[in-house]
């Protein structure tokens, strides 16, 4: 089994006046549930779009199971982009057997996934017929159709209801915990916190960071301190070399460190100076923050 | 290939205007060519009432040359199969469900194929019907019935469906590129009823009937009846070569045209 799913290279695609994406590469390996992150026009959906070839890119490539893309490969690849797309007349039993047929798999599998989203009561009805998270969670069925290899989600919970959106997420966990890779594409920080394990940011098309979730909660971990003499302490904080920043918040003094550095490294230094501290706690920072540290940048 | 089959058959399986328009196709053909002898007759008698020398009554049911004459009829007609076709491939992009097939797997170039093997579905179905039609109308209407005569003048019908199949790759280019059905047989009627008879008036002569519409016309010529050699009038009885060789090239290059756009564009 080769590990890396999907290589993206230098992709870059134009509308018009708009470079919807601009020379975007990083790669998604097998068994991650990776995050595209990104504020709505940032790109997610155009990136997408291409890899599933209903849009063309200008420049760059793409593979995916490490060789330039083949539309059977699409067969083992369940996607969801943008809204729920299927024929308004047809049942969503008989929807899904297009799919099935399309992806060469066994009508069997229709109710069985139809199950996993809740819709097993409803399959005879007609798409038309489909409240917006039923028809979120019908797409859902069809992507699963075939046990893909890899699920593309792009704003799974779009338009959802709070139940329908924690029913979602519990799924793709579920999912990934089955060794399936998921994409994630989401304009919602706490929705690829939750869930994803890797993630790419984009902004304006332009790929700001690409890696591991916990690369950017570990960026500069954030140390909450506190002793009988503040004042005394920040002075010394300020000659640490490691220590990027130093700002008051009311009574508690937040100091920046540098990435490799945490708690413990300051605790030593801080007690051979002759300095105890009555408060010490890392503030793990959320990757909100950090992503909108990246797009005010 | 018995895969896209599967896979349309399911997608008009279940579409009620799918079968509701076919059904007003196939009785529109009916009555047309049930109909077109009473018609005819009765023209004739309206006239002799008024002229000096009668006109003589035909048939133009009789074998063989009911074939010629019933695909020279029909072709009047072929908008309506076009309407069917324009309805579904414009839904393809309507119901955005063009993406849908794509994205699960089928290829640009199956999407084409499976677009066009519904034209073609729809060619054999028209033709199967004009056959039937014809059978029992030539039957019931020739006098002196032999096997050898009904079907001596059938390239008529081979002729019919050619005519069609090209037609109905003009329908589809046009669909296609306008991706709205309403835009498509808008566009299709004006280009077939205004432009392009108005560009044809300005053309020299050598070049009219070059034009798709009427180069497809052109295939099957206005039948020699008896009613024609009245007025002095000799068509050709014939499938002309040249103009089988015109509609190739507009059929080629509709279809090739339709193919690439679907290929390189994004749906």
């Amino acid at each position: 089994m080769k590990k890396i799913i999907l290589s993206i290279n230098n992709l870059s695609k134009r509308y018009g006046k708009i470079q919807a994406i601009d020379k975007i590469s990083f790669d998604v390996n097998r068994g991650q549930v990776f995050g595209i992150l990104g504020p709505n026009g940032s790109g997610k959906t155009t990136t997408l779009g291409i890899l599933l070839d209903v849009l063309k890119a200008d420049s760059g490539s793409f593979s995916w199971f490490g060789h330039t893309p083949h539309y059977t490969d699409r067969q083992k690849i369940g996607a969801i982009l943008e809204e729920p797309l299927f024929y308004p007349y047809l049942s969503a039993y008989r929807n899904l057997k297009i799919i099935a047929d399309i992806k060469e798999c066994d009508d069997e599998q229709i109710d069985k996934v139809l199950k996993t989203t809740g819709l097993l009561e409803r399959k005879h009805d007609k798409f038309k017929t489909y409240s917006y998270g039923m028809r979120q969670r019908l797409a859902i069925a069809g992507a699963l159709l075939n046990n893909p290899e890899v699920l593309i989600l792009d704003e799974p919970t779009n338009g959802l209801d709070p139940q329908g959106i924690a029913k979602i997420r519990k799924l793709i966990v579920e999912i990934s915990q089955k060794g399936i890779t998921v994409i994630l594409a989401s304009h919602l920080l706490d929705e690829v916190q939750k869930v994803c394990t890797n993630v790419a940011v984009l902004q304006k098309g332009k790929l700001l960071f690409s890696g591991h979730v916990d690369e950017i909660t570990n960026e500069g971990v954030l140390i909450e301190l506190k002793s009988n003499n503040n004042s005394t302490l920040i002075q010394i904080l300020e000659e640490i070399e490691f220590i990027k920043s130093v700002k008051k918040e009311g009574e508690i003094i937040i100091a920046k460190l540098t990435k490799g550095y945490d708690a413990e490294d300051i605790n030593k230094y801080l007690s051979q100076q002759g300095i105890f501290l009555s408060h010490l706690k890392t503030r793990k920072k959320s990757l909100e923050s950090y992503f909108l540290e990246l797009v005010t940048e | 290939m018995l895969k896209l089959i599967k896979i349309e058959f399911k997608k008009i399986l279940y579409y009620k205007t799918f079968w509701i328009l076919s059904s007003l196709f196939l009785l529109l053909l009916t009555l047309v060519t049930f109909g077109i002898q009473g018609i005819i007759d009765n023209i004739i008698n309206d006239s002799n009432l008024h002229s000096p020398i009668p006109i003589p009554k035909f048939s133009i049911y009789q074998f063989p040359d009911i074939w010629h004459n019933m695909s020279f009829l029909a072709g009047y007609f072929k908008i309506f199969l076009g309407v069917i076709l324009i309805i579904l491939i414009t839904n393809e992009y309507n119901f955005k469900t063009i993406r849908n097939n794509i994205i699960n797997g089928l290829s640009r170039t199956e999407f084409f194929f499976s677009k066009f093997l519904i034209l073609i579905l729809l060619a054999i179905f028209t033709v199967i019907v004009l056959i039937i039609a014809g059978l029992i109308l030539g039957y019931t209407n020739t006098i002196n019935f032999s096997f050898s005569i009904a079907t001596s003048q059938l390239h008529f019908i081979a002729a019919f469906f050619f005519e069609l199949i090209c037609y109905l790759s003009f329908v589809m280019f046009i669909s296609i590129f306008m991706k709205r059905s309403g835009l498509a047989i808008g566009f299709i009627l004006l280009y077939s009823y205004i432009l392009e008879p108005l560009i044809n008036y300005k053309l020299p002569s050598l070049l009219q009937g070059l034009l798709p519409i009427s180069a497809f016309g052109n295939i099957i010529q206005v039948p020699n009846t008896q009613l024609m050699r009245v007025f002095g009038y000799e068509f050709s009885k014939s499938i002309a070569t040249t103009d089988i060789l015109i509609a190739v090239v507009w059929l080629l290059l509709f279809s090739s045209i339709s193919w690439y756009k679907i290929y390189k564009s994004d749906l």
